[in-house]
């Protein structure tokens, strides 16, 4: 039995590091960037406030410190032509055109120049300012750079000019951007021309325009001096441990020594979950304010569920067709198949409207008007909280209980049919104790194996109940998290469902061997 | 026109499916065999087949076909006439006659549609399941006590397994009837733009004749110009030209003249179905609606038409049920049957091709995948594959050893990975990535939902695989392949259709609560489980509420009632 | 007998059940004596760290925790003394602002504040190593120098580093802290400004500095609530996650005399309450669970109003905001290679007059919105009042098209033009964030309309980074969005001058040239609004005729207070209103039964 157990435990390991990675895969290849919501905090309408917007170095701290500049794991598959350092490369549109060109024509030095160039051109506009060019220009020709003493004249022209200036200075300082992004040669060339043109007649470009020259002979040398077949040899990169996966799982931290602050990692075996990329709180905390009413709101709804189920199965299996099986059969199926948002909105509707009735509270767990947790006994605490369960409960409940009996009643109609029961009633025991003792053991395990999947059913079947009822619990969160891209988050949570369930899974097992001595673990 | 033969060719694969499913499960030459026979995929065959079953069968399927072309109230009482007929007429089928049946169906039709026509709100829905569950209550009744009174018949005659279980199937009315209710709501799927549209069906304007509403599925954006008195070009734009406002020579309109989700602006903000709704007449003053351009099942906060949105909503339903079914159905057949087929130790071939074979994978997806090469990437595989075949030929010592290939293992891994985490959850997060489409959503619940057809068909395999007829077909010298798929996986079925019952209501549950949540389907397609989260935005609003829940619920019992009989006709099977 | 039993113990178990779920069944009516106030939250703060974290529903609540030296008056606009005695002297050159603290200003610990104070503050806001990226940009280019006064512990002086719009009321967004609670061995005082800006700060650090922001940076204070100490009227006493955060008013605050509208605090406590769904809200409302609201959508309040018991218990009102929805145009396409749609200024005047702006306003907002005409309010006092809304007219629309050179030459009703030798379809993509009900509606409203003038928009709901991060690249055609304005200035530079185009700011569209952006610069110089005014009028005038948005509406903030309180205000500016100063009226401060109209 023990021995068994173990086994299983082990065999935990590589599921749960499978899910986790499967959870890593779909974060990584979500669209948009964590900084950026990070930095931004939308209201409802998608609304953005004017202030809030930092540099793009703020982003590169903000980066560094979500572990965002790392690779993503302990290796990637590429080609021969594909340095390992690409990752280095934080804007996402930059990194695909890099890999685009590399591996079009295969040289990484040529294509790596080129982009350094591209780089130096955009710095070759710092310092450029049209205003003083324009001044310096105007002393020269009208005698005064000073717009308020020139002549009408002069004045406008001083307008012209500086307007065509700042156009220039602008487009051509643009234009670099959007070659960073491109790998289209058409585009490019094109850009090319348009840039020369506009530099030809510009004397006061020429930094840029000898940066373009640059610019330009490294993109013939990415043309000239391909290595094609370089792109076509599969390499594998390592990376090592340094890497998002490995700061996620272990921590950046040696691992005997504790936490040294809050911008290092201690990492998932440490139970370190990190960082929420909504909002900078620590998911372990998240979880801990949430966990715990999610598992509340399970609890008493499985339990429930079982304590209905379990009679409700019993006896109309006991009295196969009479009556009550019949009744009972119909209203737990039509029970069975009300989908729980509509159930959910109508509790509410109904039971804490105005216009019906205000039988209960409409959302929450708890009225902090009336609340204090100081001066209430915990009798006092219940009774206040109790109102605010039972729909949610209840709208958690009947489908499962509905399931659940039929289980039951299909178990129980199975054993009343074995020989033993048959001999126990002959043995003249009483109805009773048939039922109850004989009966019933056995026709508790198929309930049992449905406990294993009671942990992703209670935290994925709450999230509408909990999106209803607004209730604070792991389901809203988990709904925000995803609503908001909060990978993180998502990631904790998989790998925390997954770990709940494996245990689900052994749990129902071993109850399993307990309740039928017919199996053994041996 | 792309769209609509898509449209047009996902409405065939879902009837297709549907009648599959049965056709499969029921054929009476079951065991035999191998393949589906043909006519399981003749849309509505095994419908038909079913609805001639019972005595008035056929009239009870058209007075169906009949019924929904008609406003809702009207087709409402007329379905549950229609219910509470068959159930009349199984009564009479295994008792004696009972007289004035007609004349019940008759008064309970009066009720019903009396009933829907001056209720409104909680007290329609209530007397509505009432009404629904009458019938219902004394199907399962009768239907007992019929499969009781025939069952000796069937062990008197020599047993036939399938034979038996058709009958089964037959006898279990609630289930004959949901097949009536499918068949009804995949008719509606189908005719949806000509039940609900806001183009006519036909129009007549300045001597010209239209069949806008046709156009409007394959062709919306037909213009035409017509030339009014004074000889003035006005042009024509079908599907932005506001119909109501043409004086048209002469006209019919759809059923219900109103398309899904289009804002009807003097019926804005949740006119109720019972109260008050204006109607901009051709001559432009604002009327009291008139009963023909009503919103029978009032609108939403823009304005749009609850019932029209229904019945476009029930393809929307049936599509992703079936479809998304389909896909999970064929993951879960493959991998269940060669995991339970093979096993652990079942599937051997040598080390150096088994390797070689994974290496080809490999690069075909690193060419094809990374590279976009995917010529080269194929040509890549198929070379490893050949020079794994070649070299498994050799002797080469430890490379050419023997080695299992754990397919099991691989499997049962995969359905515990996948078990262990919500479904939901799963679902909602990829939806959250990828961006909102129709095909997608379908692709992603059925990629989530195949564990538990696999897991049958893996436990069934594993059960047959040691059985003599196999051993016969393996001595025989067939492929491997053949041996699964033919003569194993054909006798393994019965579980799995359960089990594809089960799974469409439950895709459908899912769909719907994914659009709840506002996650899944694009914006302008309009869902049940859409309207009805509209609907909590303003509780006041009762028929966005009822009417969409009404309509998943009725959907999931049929799926789940078919299920349920399913089971019960093949219980033996799952029993041994 | 037996299975009577059994049926018994069912049925019992049924019974019993049934009684648990109806024994608390009957929730108590809402109790109207307590002088509490609930305000409705739709979100939970980020955190309520004094700097780190940036979100709406934070300063809302740091109105009642924390204090700043000067702070924006809601009702005029205008920005005025709050710690300090009066606003700044400032200097001849405009780079000296003094101030003078304000005497008998306690921390909780008894201790009054000081200068050192606010010196603390102003260094961790600047500082490199602080977590707040986000707002650092809008301190760290103003604040020079903090320069103590050597005899008068009550004054200090703030060097700005340039001319700049902001520099005099750049304290009324800091909330000051205490240096002895948060830095007792003074480890900041260590480092000057100098330090801060030197461009290899981060390198020369002092392990004792990094030590302590680990410490200070740290998420506990930003969640434990004996960890949120501030100046304000009241502490944070609870925060239950998703629930609610809960504020009690401190014992013998320095303020208790003053009764001014920001320093009154009447309610004992205010309770913050989270309720993310709009349905759940307007139930807590209709069972006056929540006694102050200022997120419901419109038609949820619309609805409210219709019903007696609502009217009888809340005072409701939609005031007008600041912030305003627009439909961004992009006018520089080709440097993305995208088809330049918008580049004609014609085309933009065109979409204007082919958006019907009014009927969105009557349908969507039930009436209840005003135009916007450019980017600013008309309730600002800067607004340039001779801007006229550009009327919903399509044939003129349908004219400045065909002006531009695009018409429908194929018949198909999309109009069409030859670009570059190309024949290009006028199909525009135009993204919304794909979360809000109300741009979606939008979005189908406007797109009908410029159907019928042969444009085609194709609505692209987006997830909200994805969005935003399309506008940074320019990658758009048409993009709806909302800038959550303030009555008080804000810096154009980063929504309109070109700069901010090139280095991928906030002007997504591009707008601006040589001379839109000197207007820009002349604002930034100004120091005092009275100057401001004409250049801001100037500018708006510019952006008007250019045309880069579609200006929809600024939106109404639907505002509710429960009538059980008196001296109930509500104002344009956010957060719309002062919860500290609602009196709860005498007549109820008794009675605890739910309120009859004659009540009130």
């Amino acid at each position: 039995m023990f021995k068994y157990i173990l086994k299983r435990i082990v065999a935990f390991v590589p599921t749960l590091l499978i899910i986790s990675l499967m959870a890593f895969i779909i974060s990584i290849s979500a669209p948009g960037d964590p900084v950026e919501r990070l930095l931004r905090a939308a209201d409802s309408e998608g609304g953005t406030s004017e202030q809030s917007n930092a540099a793009a170095q703020q982003r590169q701290e903000l980066r560094r410190e979500l572990g965002l500049d790392r690779p993503v794991f302990y290796f990637t598959f590429g080609t021969l032509a594909q340095p390992d350092t690409l990752f280095k490369i934080a804007d996402q549109t930059e990194r695909k055109a890099l890999v685009k060109l590399v591996n079009r024509t295969g040289n990484w030095e040529a294509v790596s120049r080129y982009f350094v160039s591209l780089k130096a051109a955009r710095k070759a506009h710092f310092g450029i300012n049209a205003d003083e060019l324009v001044k310096a220009r105007m002393v020269a020709e009208a005698g005064t750079g000073d717009s308020a003493a020139m002549s009408a004249a002069d004045s406008a022209r001083y307008a012209t000019l500086k307007n065509e200036y700042q156009e220039k200075i602008n487009l051509s300082n643009i234009s670099y951007g959007t070659l960073m992004g491109t790998d289209d040669e058409r585009v490019i060339l094109t850009k090319f021309d348009t840039l020369q043109l506009l530099y030809a007649d510009a004397g006061y470009l020429a930094k840029p325009a000898l940066a373009l020259a640059d610019v330009k002979s490294a993109y013939a040398e990415v043309q000239n001096k391909p290595t094609r077949w370089k792109s076509f040899v599969p390499t594998l990169q390592w990376h090592g441990y340094f890497n998002q996966y490995h700061l996620w799982l272990f921590g950046d931290v040696p691992f005997l020594r504790e936490n040294p602050g809050n911008r290092t990692r201690l990492g998932m075996v440490r139970g370190d979950f990190g960082k929420s990329f909504h909002d900078g709180q620590p998911i372990r905390e998240k979880i801990g304010q949430r966990v715990m009413w999610s598992l509340l709101l399970a609890g008493l709804g499985i339990f429930f569920a079982y304590i209905i189920s379990v009679p409700i199965g019993i006896y109309s299996a006991y009295k196969r067709n009479g009556w009550f099986d019949r009744a009972s059969s119909i209203v737990l199926f039509v029970l069975y198949s009300l989908p729980v948002f509509f159930v959910g909105t109508w509790l509410l509707y109904m039971f804490a409207n105005p216009d019906n009735l205000v039988w209960f509270p409409e959302s929450g767990i708890m009225d902090p008007a009336r609340y204090n947790a100081d001066t209430m006994s915990f009798f006092e605490k219940v009774k206040h909280r109790a109102p605010f369960f039972v729909l949610p409960v209840l709208a958690y409940t009947y489908g499962s209980f509905a399931f659940l009996s039929r289980i039951m009643r299909v178990g129980m109609i199975e054993v009343f049919g074995q020989d033993y029961i048959r001999t126990a009633r002959a043995k003249g025991l009483p109805e009773k104790q048939v039922v109850l003792k004989h009966a019933l053991r056995n026709s508790l395990i198929p309930i049992i194996t449905v406990f294993a999947d009671i942990f992703p059913v209670a935290i994925g079947g709450s999230i509408i109940i909990e999106m209803i009822f607004s209730y604070p619990g792991m389901g809203v969160m988990i709904y925000e998290a995803v609503i908001n891209q909060d990978y993180p988050v998502i990631v904790t949570i998989f790998t925390i469902l997954g770990f709940f369930t494996m245990i689900g899974y052994l749990v129902s097992d071993v109850l399993y061997g307990i309740v039928d001595p017919r199996i053994s673990y041996k | 026109m792309v769209h609509f033969l898509l449209h047009l060719l996902l409405q065939i694969a879902g009837i297709a499916a549907v009648s599959a499913l049965f056709g499969v499960a029921l054929q009476p030459n079951f065991q035999k065999c191998a393949i589906p026979s043909w006519k399981a995929f003749v849309p509505f065959y095994n419908l038909w087949t079913w609805s001639s079953l019972t005595k008035n069968g056929p009239f009870v399927f058209l007075l169906l076909l009949w019924s929904f072309p008609l406003p809702q109230w009207w087709l409402i009482m007329f379905s549950f006439g229609a219910l509470l007929l068959l159930t009349l007429d199984t009564y009479c089928l295994y008792h004696q006659q009972l007289p004035g049946k007609w004349l019940m169906a008759l008064l309970f039709t009066a009720v019903a549609g009396a009933v829907n026509y001056y209720l409104d709100g909680s007290l329609l829905l209530a007397a509505n399941i009432l009404l629904f569950l009458i019938p219902v209550a004394l199907l399962i009744y009768w239907g007992r006590s019929a499969m009781v009174f025939d069952r000796d018949a069937y062990l008197a005659t020599e047993f036939s397994f399938q034979q038996y279980a058709l009958k089964q199937f037959k006898r279990n009315i609630p289930a004959m009837v949901s097949v009536y209710v499918l068949a009804a709501l995949v008719l509606i799927a189908v005719f949806a733009p000509y039940l609900a549209n806001d183009q006519p069906l036909y129009a007549k304007y300045r001597g010209k004749t239209y069949f806008p509403a046709w156009t409007s599925v394959f062709a919306p954006t037909t213009v035409d110009t017509v030339y009014n008195a004074a000889g003035k070009p006005e042009r024509l734009q079908f599907d932005i030209t506001n119909w109501k406002a043409l004086k048209l020579d002469e006209v019919v309109w759809a059923p219900i003249p109103y398309s899904p989700g289009k804002s009807d602006r003097y019926n804005r903000d949740y006119a109720s179905p019972g109260g008050p709704q204006k109607f901009k007449t051709v001559e432009g003053e604002i009327i009291e609606a008139p009963s023909r351009f009503r919103h029978h099942l009032g609108t939403d906060l823009t304005g749009a038409d609850v019932l029209s949105g229904l019945i476009h909503g029930t393809r929307i339903s049936l599509t992703i049920g079936l479809i998304s079914m389909g896909i999970a159905t064929l993951i879960g057949i493959v991998l269940g049957s060669l995991a339970g087929y093979y096993g652990d130790t079942g599937l051997r071939t040598n080390r150096i091709r088994y390797w070689l074979i994974l290496a080809g994978i490999g690069l075909f997806f690193f060419y094809g995948g990374k590279l976009g090469f995917w010529w080269l990437g194929l040509l890549f595989f198929l070379f490893s594959l050949f020079l794994g075949w070649l070299l498994s030929r050799q002797k080469l010592g430890w490379l050419t050893d023997e080695v299992h290939v754990p397919v099991d293992t691989f499997v049962s891994r995969g359905i515990e990975i996948l078990n262990s985490l919500p479904r939901l959850l799963i679902i909602i997060t990829i939806t959250a990535i990828v961006d909102r489409s129709m095909t997608l959503l379908m692709v992603i619940i059925g990629a989530t939902s195949w564990t538990g057809i696999a897991r049958f068909t893996r436990a069934e395999l594993l059960r047959t695989r040691g059985l003599e007829f196999i051993d016969a077909a393996r001595s025989l010298g067939y492929k491997e392949s053949r041996v699964i798929f033919r003569h194993a996986l054909p006798n393994s079925l019965a579980p799995v259709f359960v089990a594809i019952a089960f799974g469409i209501a439950s895709a459908i549950l899912v769909e719907s609560g994914l659009s709840f949540l506002g996650i899944g389907v694009p914006d302008d397609v309009v869902t049940w489980g859409q309207m009805l989260s509209k609907g909590r935005q303003e509780f006041e609003a009762r028929w966005l509420v009822y009417w969409p829940g009404f309509a998943i619920f009725v959907t999931v019992t049929a799926y789940n009632l078919i299920g349920e009989a399913l089971r019960d006709a093949l219980d033996p099977k799952l029993k041994q | 007998m037996s299975r009577n039993l059994i049926l018994l113990r069912a049925s019992g178990l049924a019974g019993v059940l049934t009684l648990l779920l109806s024994l608390p069944g009957c929730v108590p009516p809402p109790d109207l004596s307590r002088n509490v106030v609930t305000f409705h939250l739709s979100a939970q703060p980020d955190g309520l760290h004094p700097f780190n974290n940036n979100s709406g529903d934070r300063t809302i609540i740091f109105n009642y925790t924390q204090k700043s030296l000067v702070r924006i008056d809601l009702a005029t606009l205008e920005t005025f003394a709050m710690l300090a005695e009066s606003m700044p002297e400032i200097s001849e050159d405009q780079l000296y602002y003094k101030y003078r603290i304000r005497k008998g200003i306690t921390w909780d610990n008894g201790e009054p504040l000081t200068a050192k104070d606010v010196l603390f503050t102003s260094k961790l806001q600047v500082c490199p190593l602080t977590d707040n990226a986000a707002v650092r940009p809008n301190y760290d280019t103003v604040i020079d120098d903090v320069i103590l006064d050597p005899n008068d512990p009550y004054v200090f002086t703030m060097k700005a580093k340039k001319v700049y719009a902001t520099n005099a009321e750049i304290y009324s967004e800091i909330y000051i802290q205490q240096q002895s609670y948060w830095d007792p061995d003074g480890v900041l005082d260590r480092y000057t400004f100098k330090d801060f800006y030197a461009p290899d700060f981060k390198a020369k650090a002092g392990q004792d500095l990094v030590d302590w922001m680990q410490e200070f940076n740290n998420s506990d204070n930003s969640y434990l609530p004996e960890r949120l100490v501030g100046l304000g009227p009241y502490k944070i006493t609870a925060w239950e996650a998703d629930n609610y955060i809960e504020l009690t008013r401190k014992k013998n605050w320095w303020g208790d005399s003053d009764t001014s509208r920001y320093n009154a605090n009447y309610p004992e406590k205010i309770v913050f309450k989270i309720i993310k769904d709009a349905a759940a809200t307007k139930m807590a409302l209709k069972n006056q669970k929540v006694d102050v609201s200022v997120n419901l959508g419109n038609s949820s309040l619309l609805k409210l109003r219709a019903l007696d018991y609502f009217q009888d218990a809340f005072d409701s009102e939609f005031v007008p905001e600041y912030a305003y929805a627009y439909l961004g145009l992009n006018m520089r396409p080709e440097e993305v290679g995208r088809v330049p749609f918008f580049a004609d200024r014609n085309v933009r005047l065109a979409m204007s007059y082919a958006t019907p702006v009014d009927e969105i306003i009557e349908v969507l907002l039930y009436g209840n919105g005003q135009r916007q005409t450019s980017q600013t309010s008309p309730l600002v006092p800067s607004y340039n009042s001779d801007l006229r809304p550009i009327p919903f007219n399509l044939d003129t629309a349908a004219m400045l098209l065909t002006n531009a050179g695009w018409m429908d030459t194929d018949g198909d009703n999309i109009r069409d033009k030859v670009i570059n030798g190309r024949k290009v379809q006028f199909k525009f993509d135009m993204n919304y964030f794909g979360n809000s009900t109300l741009s979606k509606e939008t979005a189908l409203m406007m797109k009908e309309e410029y159907y019928k003038v042969g444009l085609e928009a194709n609505t692209v709901p987006l997830d909200f980074t994805i969005l935003y991060k399309k506008a940074y690249e320019h990658d758009f055609d048409a993009m709806f969005g909302v800038w959550g304005g303030s009555g008080s200035y804000s810096d154009p530079v980063q929504l309109w001058h070109t700069s901010s185009w090139v280095n991928k700011g906030s002007n997504f569209v591009g707008f601006g040239d040589a001379t839109s952006d000197a207007l820009i610069d002349q604002c930034n110089s100004k120091v005092l609004p009275e100057d401001r005014m004409p250049v801001e009028r100037a500018l708006q005038k510019k952006i008007y005729d250019d045309q880069p948005y579609v200006f929809l509406y600024s939106r109404v903030r639907p505002t509710v207070i429960h009538k059980r309180f008196a001296n109930r205000n509500m104002y344009s500016e956010k957060p719309g209103l002062f919860t500290n100063n609602l009196k709860l009226r005498p007549e109820f401060a008794k009675s605890s039964s739910p309120l009859t109209p004659e009540q009130l």
